[in-house]
């Protein structure tokens, strides 16, 4: 039987400052058809997401992370524990405004097709035709599902229903995105593009929660970690602060010749340094995938799937004071608390690149970062990694970059 | 891109509906060659119908279009109905059936006898696969988005529960409402082309047609002769004085009732060689209007006897106008008697006189009593509106019992599974459809030794000392019986009466729909019960857990 499901209104309201969602001893446990407790999927953890941070759960499967997201948006009562979100309940229908999700499978109506789908998800947000449409249209850009708009959702390819479940994620401008294993079935053009998303909608100032299990979609775009196992958190903190080797240090140059090599390891050890192992680094699976698609693309080579994508919908990009008022629950006092949020500054980021003063335009950040990566690389770098941007592989994103915004870019300028 | 694909759509709408009004005309012209109008008019009907229904179809959803979310709830609910299997193939047999109707009769019959028919069971028909439709809609529509989990999508989203059955709930009743007006429409249009060009019979049949089906006529009940007050309390006096104990454990308003019962049927029911007379009164705008009344009669005689013979006067004349004695009518059966207004007295009364006498040979009458039914055994029928509206106030009421039926099948799906909710939902439909009949039943399979006025709380304590009795005098099977009654009235009690909202009988049978039964329908069907039902349901789906696991 559900004993005490979320914390009081008052006690939520004291604790929300800049934390949207928090848990406190969450605990879910699964019955019997004869309501004997059978599985504890959640046991009593402890969570907080803060305000435009990238927040990952990981665990293995059935380690309760789909469980608790699914607590946080109201799907399931909290057998004991309390949840507050946007300093609320998580069955308060006004708080659904904010928040976008995409479950761990695209749930969506078969006999509709892309746009109606998309329709039907703006019309649950009061969107008039006006703002539906253009959003609609600008998400199936993004999500590369334009041509095939017409075509009824039970036609597509899993991935290209997980596209669709993440344009609906998107269509409300959510402050708080909870992404349920995002790249599940995806290729790994749209996994790629996904986690450059979550790296732009979070540079925004988005809050996002990142469930999944594959751990190097979890490293390469999020600020904090949980990890999660027996339905229990069993660590918790920064990925650096995770991720870090403080035994072991890794020096990256330009190629060097053998006597060279010699002469450095020579030195490391002339100085009792063991140098445990050498090699050549290696182009990433990923990053030669991307490539030769790429190349592909370039060559107009037809598909009848799901194309690349276009740049992230411009109605994402904006990130005025206006437009995330317009997002706020309606009600006064919630209206008081979270204006409170705004006032109290810019979201704390964790990752070094985010500069919440920074007018949020899309244009600005894309050419940042070519120049960025079309910049020399230092011949040596120093060992040391950036103190607050330790899990943003910025070539990586250059790549992707120049893929999503195939020609736009030259458009723009 | 967006305006293209609108008018792409509209274009693509326009030309389906040229092609099934050019597809089914061509049948039709087909079929008049051929020497079958009413099969000519049937593939036309075909056409029209479903064209109809695809305006009809863009307009709910043009309605449903603004960015609300119960709207946009109730409007993927429409596009899932029109691309649901089950759904479909009911609206088309709906759409085939009523046109194809009228070409299944057999010409030679009486016109009116045909035109009833058709109107009985074109609407009965349209009830039940709507019924059926709504069931299956209702049902199908909660249980799927829970099982394929489109809720977790949905109910994230800012949007209440409540909000999303009330959504749905609109989808099914704009849906409904769409087809009830559609097939309405074709039945009102096929009644009227049969009437028209439907051979009939003889100048009678003809005058049947419009006189007494294609027509919406109010039932006249004959005045009691005297103040029945006063003979009520007459004979109650007479009875206290006469027979000691008449009213044992009777409250004085049972005894007034039974008394006016009796005084009543002893009035309808004539000794042989003997007569009563019948005053139908407040007739003077009939007799403005002029046209034709209908005197039903269902005279009933004890002995076994087939036919009863027997004299009538109307107005101190002979009933029929040749002065032709009343032909054998069949026992225990409905008869018409068409009769002309100007029968009708200046002071807009009609005299009924009828003697229990063999019209022809008074020493042939049997010695048994004659009787009719007080109420339909003998009433007059008389005109008061035209066929259409009292079709659309009978189209109505079903459109009013299936939206409580789709409430039913939304409540029972948020918590039953889709083939139990199902099911669940059409017993519930047809113990309603037959809630008079079960009633009864249950009221003579076992009689509880007590009278049904009593208090609930009273009602209890006794039914529990009489199965207690019947208990400790060992008569199992009755216990049994009481047992199961108790079961059956409880389950009466809480399903909605759709017996007495049928308005089928009386559509067909030219008889108004009254407003009562229309603000029954509205008050008690529309309003208590499907709201109770949407309240419940909401109860229940606001505590569920949507992503529940059971292990």
């Amino acid at each position: 039987m559900t004993t005490v499901a979320t914390m009081s209104d008052e006690k939520a309201r004291t604790d929300y400052g800049d934390v949207l969602v928090k848990c406190i001893g969450l605990t879910k446990i699964f019955r019997d058809f004869w309501m004997r407790p059978r599985v504890r999927a959640v046991d009593g953890i402890d969570l907080e997401v803060r305000r435009g941070e990238v927040f990952g759960l990981l665990g293995p499967n059935g380690s309760g992370k789909s469980t608790t997201i699914k607590m946080i948006l109201g799907l399931l009562q909290p057998t004991a524990g309390r949840i507050a979100v946007f300093g609320k309940r998580p069955d308060d229908v006004a708080i659904k405004a904010n928040i976008g999700y995409l479950p761990e499978e695209s749930y969506l109506y078969r006999f509709l097709n892309a746009r109606e789908t998309l329709e039907y998800y703006g019309r649950l947000f009061h969107q008039n035709r006006l703002k539906r449409n253009s959003r609609i249209d600008m998400l199936l850009e993004m999500v590369g599902l334009e041509a095939v708009q017409r075509r009824p959702v039970g036609e597509y390819s899993k991935g290209m229903q997980r596209r669709i479940g993440l344009a609906q994620a998107l269509i409300n401008d959510p402050q708080l995105l909870i992404l349920d294993e995002p790249t599940t079935g995806m290729d790994p053009i749209g996994t790629r593009q996904i986690k450059d998303l979550i790296l732009k909608l979070a540079e925004r100032g988005k809050t996002i929660i990142l469930c999944s299990h594959l751990l190097s979609d979890v490293e390469d775009v999020c600020d904090r970690v949980a990890i999660m196992f027996g339905g229990k958190v069993r660590a918790e903190g920064t990925v650096d602060e995770l991720l870090t080797r403080q035994d072991a240090t890794t020096i990256n140059t330009a190629a060097l010749d053998d006597a060279t090599r010699q002469a450095v390891i020579d030195l490391l050890e002339s100085r009792g340094i063991r140098v445990d192992k050498v090699e050549q680094p290696r182009q990433r699976l990923e990053d030669l995938f991307l490539e030769i698609v790429h190349q592909a693309q370039q060559q107009g080579i037809a598909t009848s799937g799901a194309r690349s994508g276009g740049q992230i919908a411009r109605f994402l990009a904006e990130d005025d004071a206006e437009t995330r008022a317009a997002h706020l629950p309606e009600s006064a006092e919630t209206s008081k608390l979270l204006e409170e949020l705004i006032s109290a500054g810019a979201p704390q980021q964790v990752k070094a690149p985010v500069e919440p003063q920074t007018p949020a335009e899309p244009q600005l950040d894309t050419s940042l970062l070519r120049e960025l990566t079309q910049a020399e690389p230092p011949p040596a770098a120093p060992p040391q990694p950036e103190p607050q941007s330790p899990n943003v592989p910025e070539p990586d994103r250059s790549v992707i970059d120049s893929l999503i915004d195939d020609g736009s870019s030259d458009r723009r300028a | 891109m967006l305006k293209q694909w609108l008018l792409i759509r509209w274009v693509q709408m326009s030309l389906a509906i040229v092609a099934i009004i050019v597809g089914t005309g061509a049948l039709g012209l087909v079929a008049w060659w051929s020497g079958s109008p009413l099969l000519a008019v049937a593939f036309l009907s075909v056409g029209i119908m479903a064209a109809t229904f695809i305006v009809g179809l863009a307009l709910v959803r043009l309605i449903l279009s603004p960015g609300h979310p119960v709207l946009a709830v109730a409007r993927t609910l429409v596009d899932e109905a029109i691309r649901m299997k089950v759904a479909v193939v009911l609206i088309i047999v709906l759409m085939v059936i009523v046109p194809f109707m009228p070409v299944l009769f057999d010409p030679q019959e009486r016109l009116s006898y045909r035109l009833n028919t058709f109107l009985t069971y074109s609407i009965m028909i349209c009830s039940l696969l709507l019924s059926l439709m709504t069931i299956f809609l209702g049902c199908g529509t909660v249980a799927n988005d829970l099982k394929y989990r489109h809720v977790f999508m949905s109910l994230t989203k800012p949007i209440g529960r409540g909000q999303y059955l009330l959504g749905k709930w609109l989808g099914i009743a704009l849906l409904n409402l769409l087809l009830i007006c559609v097939t309405g429409l074709v039945i009102d249009g096929l009644a009227i082309m049969m009437a028209r060009y439907g051979r009939p019979v003889d100048e009678l049949d003809a005058a049947i047609v419009m006189e007494e089906v294609l027509t919406a006529r109010e039932s006249k009940l004959p005045e009691y002769p005297g103040d029945l007050n006063q003979a009520v309390q007459a004979e109650i006096e007479r009875r206290e004085r006469d027979i000691p104990g008449a009213f044992l454990n009777m409250t004085p308003e049972e005894a007034r009732q039974r008394v006016t019962q009796e005084l009543i049927q002893q009035w309808h029911a004539i000794a042989p060689l003997n007569h009563h007379g019948f005053v139908f009164r407040g007739l003077e705008k009939v007799k403005e209007r002029g046209g034709w009344m209908q005197l039903r009669l269902k005279p009933r005689q004890g002995g076994g006897t087939n036919t009863i013979r027997f004299r009538m006067q109307i107005n101190g004349r002979e009933v029929l106008p040749d002065g032709r004695p009343m032909p054998p009518i069949a026992n225990d059966t409905y008869y018409r008697l068409p009769l002309e207004a100007s029968l009708i007295n200046d002071k807009g009364e009609l005299h009924v006189a009828i003697r229990n006498q063999h019209p022809i040979d008074p020493r042939l009458t049997p010695n048994m009593t004659l009787q009719f039914e007080p109420g339909e055994g003998l009433e007059l029928l008389v005109q008061s509106g035209t066929f259409a509206p009292n079709l659309a106030k009978g189209m109505f009421v079903l459109w009013i019992r299936l939206c409580c039926l789709g409430m039913l099948g939304l409540v029972a799906a948020t918590f039953l599974s889709f083939p139990v909710a199902a099911l669940f939902t059409m017993m519930v439909y047809f113990a309603a459809v037959g809630s008079a009949f079960i009633s009864e039943s249950l009221h003579s399979y076992a009689a509880f030794g007590f009278k049904d006025d009593v208090l609930l709380i009273e009602k209890i304590g006794l039914i529990i000392s009489e199965l207690m009795s019947k208990l400790a005098a060992g008569e199992i099977g009755q216990v049994f019986k009481f047992v199961l009654k108790g079961i059956g009235s409880v389950f009466m009690l809480m399903i909605p009466s759709f017996g007495d909202l049928d308005p089928v009988p009386m559509v067909s049978d030219g008889r108004v729909v009254p407003g009562e039964m229309l603000w029954d329908a509205v008050w008690k069907v529309g309003l208590l019960w499907t709201g109770l039902a949407g309240v419940i349901g909401w109860q229940i789906f606001r505590r569920r857990e949507l992503a529940r696991v059971i292990v």
